[in-house]
């Protein structure tokens, strides 16, 4: 196979893999529905049940958004504690402009293309090993 | 960012996986 169209039809398949496993996968589903279990029992823990905790839909993203009765205190508390959860990357509250986040499929498939990338890399040494072999000893 | 791992791991190494293998067919020795 020529080079290009070979390192082309990788990269798709490695899109194509990284975007089925994040939705029909259900990776998706269960991180947010953690980082959201993990958040509310906090908030219950704190004694704020009234306070809601979503990730941002739409696209998805590590965002959490927070909506609910609290003082000035709470909410900056809150937003502070909600940045501990594992997975988190910004907190905000519902209403208020969030920082910039890449979507979570946008990160998992610069991740999966960073994978590929090592691995063709690793291929290409060894075949740089082997001409180099050859050339020497042939 | 490390937490995604634990929930994506799979396809990063799917990835790693077809990373090789078109690494293989790209720059394998053209016949002659």
């Amino acid at each position: 196979m020529k080079r290009n169209p070979a390192l082309a039809i990788g990269m798709l398949a490695t899109l194509a893999a990284a975007s089925l496993w994040h939705w029909p996968g259900g990776a998706s589903d269960r991180f947010t529905a953690t980082t959201e279990r993990t958040m509310r029992i906090t908030l219950d823990h704190f004694e704020m049940p009234a306070v809601a905790a979503r990730l941002q839909r739409d696209p998805l993203t590590r965002t959490l958004r927070f909506d609910g009765p609290a003082d000035a205190f709470q909410r900056s508390e809150i937003l502070r504690i909600g940045r501990e959860v594992p997975g988190v990357a910004n907190t905000a509250w519902a209403g208020r402009p969030a920082p910039r986040a890449l979507p979570l499929l946008a990160e998992v498939m610069l991740m999966a293309l960073a994978c590929f990338a090592i691995g063709a890399v690793m291929a290409y040494i060894v075949a740089l090993r082997r001409r180099a072999e050859e050339a020497i000893y042939a | 960012m490390m937490t995604i791992f634990n929930y994506y791991w799979p396809v990063l190494l799917i990835a790693l996986a077809i990373g090789i293998v078109s690494g293989v067919l790209a720059f394998r020795k053209p016949r002659r």
